[in-house]
Parts: structure tokens; C-alpha cells; sequence
């Protein structure tokens, strides 16, 4: 079992927290920064509007510090509606602002140019160029970027290179698989009504699970933003510390809020500050979920595409004359010309590639139209009726040799 | 009177570009062999694509090329190569949702930059930053209603695109991964194994109001798009284009929907206005092809409970496509290349570019060596009564009999 060990500087923990208990446990536990949920703002928040500030303060504190956590998307009203909230918001009290939606980055640097911002680019955003132009769009005030859990060891370690932006990933905890608007669940609810589901209080957790996949048990949230289903099986990477720290990732999130156990952050923490190879197999078994590495070591989530799609069935080049429309046995093959170029006649010799891979030669001796007579010639677009040939099909491709 | 917006259609291969561009779309979109969402469908290959562009072109259309997949470092190094093809094709724009591909199209090309619904811009400032980095039109995502896309217009000045027909992804759109963790498949780029559309098993044991302790039910389901009855919406709104969902989808899907809204939109040119009796017909016409049940989305109120489609197959449609029309030889019969059975003496109906369906018997089903037909057959061709109306690649449907 590969077990990492400390090389590098320490990695800085982060925490989301909604009680002042859990606040306390994160500080105890050696985290440095916690994500505070407003839930009109935050997928998964948890803290009231009304309370929201003076929780900040309490957290702050304990001396812990303090991002307010803006990751939801917004259509134009909502946005709207939010940002003439936050306009209202002292921003004095949190020490930075971390979003998705890029109208919340925009917004925030527009009107608060001196907070610093974390942007999140964990969804669609896999290649250096599309994330150092939106480092670079973020401009001075971006303290860091919020990476894809999808991106492999090797991609991770060259952006965090190249970048040269501080980067965090989320190393344990829920992968939020999708993200819907609409409320999903509430409508089978005895008193479902959909103007009441959209209310701050209504949460509900559930489980789903299909036939159609072997993966059972599915996490279901609805809550005011919408519904999301996670992962059955939660991101972990507690054992890779080593490689962590020495690719330089300098931020390392734990998201544990859907478990009720206390004790599970100091003993995630103790790992990622101080790795075991037996703290790390305990840590294992002690989780109360099932544990993945998901992509970290590899992420291949594009070779099965080749198998969507009968590849032979695709016109390969210039020398493509048409397609074979009708077979019908010992008489002729109906060749529809589907080149603008090219055109069928009598003399030509015909190469024929078949959907199943098989190759046919044919010399054109006669041609027919659809009324049965003599033609020298199909022009493009029209049907021209040649011999039959044996072990040709409909959809078998035809080239000009 | 307004202007009326372009008509955007799907283009899932050539021959569907051909189709849907006779019935009346303005604009197709398609996608080449890669860097599209469509992994499994046709595609265009180069040669299709030239054909494709010219065809288009010459009769007025414009063509649209799909980029919108979330692409990784080495999705990109064939991406300058097929731009420079694009480019010399003229092409009139590219979809794009990834800043890295928008980076390397300004780089490398002068294509216009559309930026994909992929990318699930929903507000101003979003569309904002989109304008900065290079983007002339935002197709918003599918949550907007017209009221807020119309004030995204004024506020940026960049043309709005919306959909106003088809499939419906439940999520926010580039925000499911389901398929990648379940099948290996990143639903970003090409391989969405359409989970939303399965059954699921929900355990509501631990929820004291629900209507059982476990349910089956697809409950990720949206139900389709359809967006005629709001049509004078989306005209007042200003919206530049109505996109149609559905590059996978059939010839009889391509040319339908491409006939049905070209003709309100027409109409609404010719009166200033569109009658609930217009509407009423041009509904029955989007019910012949196959679909889901249909919804208005959130085009004017978010979508709520009732936009979930609760069913795992598509409706049984009354009509199917018999054939699509491939000769005309005057006076004499019509050869088509049969897409669904049916028997001597059935009501067949054409469906004309321009103009009315017209219906007639199939009193003459007769295979290409001259034998008498007793039943279609998908994938032969066919000789079937000559229709004066008929042109090449009209569509020929069949009353599905129940």
C-alpha cells in the first residue's frame, strides 16, 4: 500500500463550518480557514442571513480566518436580488470572497476592488490557457484558484507551476455530481406546493439509487438553491500528502459537513499535517463513507468515445463518390452520388467499404436510372443502379479508385 | 412590428443540414468529428463540412460550428488546425463554452465566437465578462426567462440566442458530471450517458410528509422545450436567434421543426401578430414527431414540478416518416428511401418546403426491380405515387394506426 510522507511546506487547511462548535473543533484541529455558508448564497449553507454576521465575528475570534462563501449560480433576477443584498453587507468582516458564477467575480471586483477573491474553476476548466486567462481576468486581488478534482496528479502539478496563483483542491469530501435549479424532490411531498418549497428553512436529504447503474445510494439535496446529487462515494486523497506537498498545493479543503461525527476532522487533519501509513489506513476504516481517489491518478473519461459510433461508416476522403441506399440480391446496388465533385459512370472502377469493415472492387460495365433505362452517367444528388455485388450492404460507402 | 429572429437549427449530418435549411431554418449548427458534444452522432467529416457550408451559403444560411466541449491540454493541440479549415470554409461563428478554446480560436482565426449555453451564463455580468474575453453572442442558459434575456440584451448590447425547442438537459448545463464518475464518460465532452433520463429508486424513510417511505420515479427527467405558444415573447424580447435542440435526432425531427417555426415566424413577418388558432395548428404539426411530453420551461416562470417528465419513453407520436423523398420522376412515382413500414392503400402525407402537407394514397409501393411491395421496409427504397408537390428531400409521413 503506497503510504505518501512529508517533503515540502505544510499544506494550509480549510474547513466549511456551521456552528461555532465546529468552528472551534477546525481551530483545534489545525485548520487556518474556514468557508462560512450564508444560505442565501452558498449551495450547501446552513447559516441564516440574520445570524451571519455576528457568526463571523464569533469565528473570527477564535482566530481563524474568515471567507464568506458566494458559489451559487444566479439567473438575472436572482442575481439582481442577491447583489442588492450584498451591497448592504460589510465586507470589512470577512477576509475574502470566494465565487463561481463569473457575474459575481465581475461584480465583486467591480465594486469591492480591494477584497481579495478565491474563484472556483472545479467545473470546465481543464486546460492551462482558459485558466490563466481567467487568473489573469481576475486580476491582482485573486489569492487563489479553486481547481478541478477531475485534473490528474501530473495536470495538477504543472498548474500549480505554471500558474503561480495558489491553488486548492478539495481532498476529502462530497463530489457534487449535479447541480439543478428546479426542485426535484419536494414534488412527492404530501403538501408540495412550488412556490413553498422555495423557502430558507426546507431541507431535504435523501438517497436514490437505478437499475441502470451499478452505483447505489446516491446523496439528494433540495434546499433553496435547488437539488444536487453527489457521489455515492466521497473524494479522498488523505493518503497522498506526500505528493501534495510536493507539487505545491497550498491549500487543501476538507468538506465533511454531511457527517455528524466531531471527531473525524481532527483526525483528517492530523493526517495531512502529520502523515502514517497507519493514521492513513485507520483513517480509512474510520471513515464513515465509502472513499474514492477519483481521477487523481488518472483521468481517461474520453476513451470509450471511440465506441460510440461505427467509425467505418464515416467518409474518409477525396476519392468518396456516394453511398449504396438498396441491395437488392443478384440484380443491382442503388449508389446515391453524394459528392459535388464526382460523378458515376460506366468504365469507373469502384471501391465499396462496408459498415462491417469489408472491402469489394467493381468495375461499372452498365448503369441504370429508377425507371430502368441506359444511362452514362449519375450526376450528384441523383441514383444510378449498378450490378449487384456480393456481400454488399445498405450504408457500405463508395470511392472512386 | 419587430424584426424577427433567425431561425437556428440542428444539424446532425449532412443530409439533416439539407433538410432542415429546404424547410426554412436561417442557421444550422453542426459539429465535426471532435471537439463537440455529439460524440455519437454523424458529425461532419471535411469534405461534408465544405459541402455543407456551400450548401448553406447558397441558399442564405448560415452555418455554425460546435467547439463546446470542456477541453483538456491535449484536446487542444488538433483544435488550430481545424480552426484554420473553419476559417477557410467561412463559417459564419463557432459555439464555444471554454475560455482556453475561445483563447486559441482568437489566436488562431477570425471566427466569430458564439459562447455555448454549456457554459451556463445566466446574468449580465456574466455575459460581461463573456463580452470581454472575445464573445459575440451568449446562448443563455436554459433557466432564463425571456423578461431577464431581454434586459441582458440591452444591458451588453451582445446578441442573445435561446433555445425555443427540444431536449432539455435538468441540470445547469456543464454542471453534471454524472457520467463521469458513473460510466467513465465525461458528459463535458462528448459522453453524457443521459443518466437524468433513468429511473431511480428514492428512499424517503427518514421524511415524515412523503407520500411513501420509497418511490421509483425519474425524477431527473425534463420534459421537452416547446416554445410556439410564447413565440411573441421572444420577438418582443428582441432575442436574435431561436435555437432548436437535437443534432441526434431524425430527418423527420430536422424538417418539421425547421417548417413549423420558419412558417410562424413568417407569419409573424406577414401580420404583425399571431393568432391562438395559428398557434393551436402549428402544435398539432410539433406533436406529429416524436418527443416528450412538452413544457415552456422557464421561459417565463422558473420551471417548476410540472416540467419533470415522469415517463421513460418518448410518447407514441401520431405520425411517423414513412420515407424521405430522394427522385422525383414527373408524372411517373416518387422513390423514396423508406425510414418506417407501411402497408398498400395507407394515407400518406407530403410534406411540402413551402405550403400545405399534402395527402394521398399509397396505391403504389413498388421495390426498385420492379416487384409489388406488400409492406415497406425501413432502409429500401420505394417507388410510391407521383405528387406534383414533391421536391427532393421532402419529407413523406404515415398516420402511426393505434
Amino acid at each position: 500500500m503506497e503510504l505518501s510522507q512529508s517533503t515540502g511546506e505544510a499544506m494550509n487547511l480549510i474547513s466549511v463550518v456551521d456552528t461555532l462548535e465546529q468552528a472551534a473543533i477546525a481551530k483545534a484541529s489545525g485548520v487556518k480557514e474556514v468557508l462560512l455558508g450564508n444560505m442565501l448564497y452558498s449551495r450547501f449553507g446552513k447559516i441564516s442571513p440574520k445570524r451571519y454576521s455576528q457568526f463571523i465575528e464569533e469565528v473570527k475570534n477564535l482566530g481563524l480566518r474568515v471567507v464568506f462563501d458566494w458559489d451559487i449560480l444566479m439567473t438575472e433576477t436572482d442575481f439582481d436580488l442577491k447583489t442588492s443584498e450584498l451591497e448592504k453587507f460589510d465586507w470589512s468582516l470577512v477576509d475574502s470572497v470566494r465565487v463561481q458564477d463569473p457575474g459575481a467575480l465581475k461584480w465583486i471586483k467591480d465594486h469591492y476592488p480591494t477584497l481579495p477573491i478565491q474563484y472556483v474553476v472545479e467545473d470546465g476548466n481543464h486546460n492551462l490557457i482558459g485558466l490563466k486567462t481567467w487568473k489573469n481576468y481576475a486580476g491582482e486581488n485573486l489569492e487563489r484558484l479553486v481547481l478541478s478534482i477531475e485534473l490528474p496528479k501530473a495536470k495538477l502539478e504543472e498548474y500549480i507551476r505554471e500558474l503561480k496563483v495558489p491553488i486548492e483542491i478539495l481532498v476529502a469530501g462530497r463530489i457534487v455530481l449535479f447541480y439543478t435549479p428546479r426542485n426535484l424532490v419536494s414534488p412527492y411531498l404530501l403538501d408540495h406546493d412550488d412556490e413553498g418549497t422555495k423557502s430558507l428553512s426546507q431541507i431535504i436529504e435523501i438517497e436514490g439509487s437505478s437499475e441502470e447503474t451499478p452505483h447505489k445510494g446516491f446523496p439528494i439535496t433540495e434546499n433553496l438553491h435547488g437539488t444536487f446529487m453527489f457521489n455515492t462515494k466521497d473524494q479522498f486523497l488523505c493518503d497522498q500528502v506526500a505528493d501534495l506537498k510536493e507539487m505545491g498545493l497550498s491549500f487543501a479543503r476538507i468538506d465533511i459537513r454531511h457527517f455528524a461525527d466531531v471527531t473525524l476532522l481532527p483526525k483528517l487533519c492530523s493526517q495531512l499535517q502529520d502523515p502514517s501509513a497507519e493514521k492513513s489506513e485507520a483513517l480509512k476504516e474510520a471513515y464513515p463513507g465509502s472513499i474514492i481517489r477519483g481521477f487523481y491518478h488518472v483521468n481517461k473519461s474520453d476513451v470509450l468515445f471511440k465506441k460510440l459510433k461505427n467509425q467505418r461508416t464515416q467518409r474518409k476522403d477525396e476519392s468518396y463518390l456516394g453511398d449504396v441506399l438498396d441491395v437488392k440480391k443478384k440484380k443491382h446496388l442503388a449508389i446515391i452520388v453524394k459528392s459535388r465533385e464526382l460523378t458515376l459512370k460506366v468504365g469507373m472502377n469502384l471501391t465499396y467499404k462496408t459498415p462491417d469493415g469489408k472491402e469489394k472492387t467493381q468495375n461499372i460495365e452498365e448503369i441504370f436510372n429508377s425507371s430502368g433505362k441506359v444511362v452514362d452517367e449519375v450526376l450528384p444528388g441523383e441514383i444510378g443502379f449498378v450490378s449487384h455485388v456480393g456481400g454488399i450492404s445498405v450504408k457500405t460507402m463508395v470511392y472512386c479508385q | 412590428m419587430h424584426r424577427t429572429p433567425e431561425l437556428l437549427a440542428p444539424a446532425g449530418s449532412l443530409e439533416k443540414l439539407k433538410v432542415a435549411i429546404l424547410y426554412g431554418a436561417n442557421a444550422v449548427y453542426l459539429g465535426g468529428q471532435k471537439f463537440g458534444l455529439r460524440t455519437a452522432a454523424d458529425n461532419f467529416t471535411t469534405a461534408e463540412l465544405e459541402e455543407g457550408v456551400l450548401f448553406a451559403h447558397e441558399r442564405g444560411a448560415k452555418v455554425y460550428v460546435v467547439l463546446n466541449s470542456f477541453l483538456h491540454d491535449s484536446d487542444l493541440e488538433d483544435l488550430p488546425e481545424f480552426l484554420e479549415l473553419l476559417d477557410h470554409l467561412k463559417v459564419n461563428a463557432v459555439i464555444v463554452s471554454d475560455l482556453g478554446v475561445i483563447e486559441t480560436i482568437k489566436k488562431h482565426s477570425n471566427l466569430e465566437i458564439h459562447l455555448s449555453t454549456q457554459a451556463s451564463c445566466l446574468n449580465t455580468q456574466a455575459a460581461l465578462v463573456w463580452k470581454e474575453m472575445g464573445v459575440k453572442r451568449i446562448v443563455l442558459g436554459r433557466e432564463i426567462s425571456l423578461a431577464d434575456a431581454s434586459k441582458i440584451k440591452k444591458k451588453t448590447g451582445l446578441e442573445i440566442e435561446m433555445f425555443i425547442h427540444g431536449s432539455m438537459c435538468m441540470a445547469y448545463s456543464g454542471n453534471c458530471v454524472i457520467s463521469n464518475y458513473t460510466q467513465g464518460r465525461d458528459s463535458n465532452r462528448g459522453g453524457c450517458a443521459h443518466s437524468c433520463r433513468f429511473e431511480y429508486s428514492l428512499d424517503f424513510s427518514n421524511i415524515k410528509n412523503a407520500s411513501s417511505d420509497e418511490l421509483k420515479t425519474y425524477f431527473m427527467s425534463s420534459k421537452d422545450l416547446e416554445g410556439i405558444s410564447v413565440l411573441p415573447e421572444f420577438i418582443e424580447a428582441d432575442i436574435d436567434s431561436l435555437k432548436v435542440e437535437g443534432r441526434m435526432k431524425s430527418h423527420h425531427y430536422a424538417g418539421t421543426i425547421s417548417s413549423v417555426y420558419s412558417k410562424a415566424l413568417k407569419y409573424y413577418r406577414e401580420h404583425g401578430n399571431i393568432l391562438s388558432t395559428q398557434v393551436m395548428e402549428w402544435e398539432r404539426e410539433l406533436r406529429k414527431i416524436t418527443h416528450r411530453d412538452y413544457t415552456v420551461g422557464s421561459l417565463i416562470e422558473p420551471a417548476g414540478a410540472d416540467s419533470i417528465y415522469t415517463e421513460r419513453e418518448h410518447e407514441t407520436p401520431d405520425y411517423v416518416v414513412a420515407g424521405v423523398v430522394l427522385e422525383v420522376v414527373k408524372e411517373e412515382f416518387l422513390l423514396i428511401e423508406v425510414r418506417s413500414a407501411f402497408l398498400p392503400g395507407d394515407t400518406l402525407e407530403l410534406v411540402p418546403f413551402d405550403g400545405d402537407c399534402v395527402q394521398f394514397p399509397a396505391s403504389l409501393m413498388q421495390e426498385t426491380d420492379g416487384t409489388k411491395c406488400e409492406k415497406s421496409r425501413p432502409g429500401i427504397l420505394l417507388k410510391i405515387p407521383y405528387v406534383k408537390e414533391a421536391q427532393q428531400w421532402n419529407l413523406v409521413r404515415a398516420q402511426v394506426k393505434q
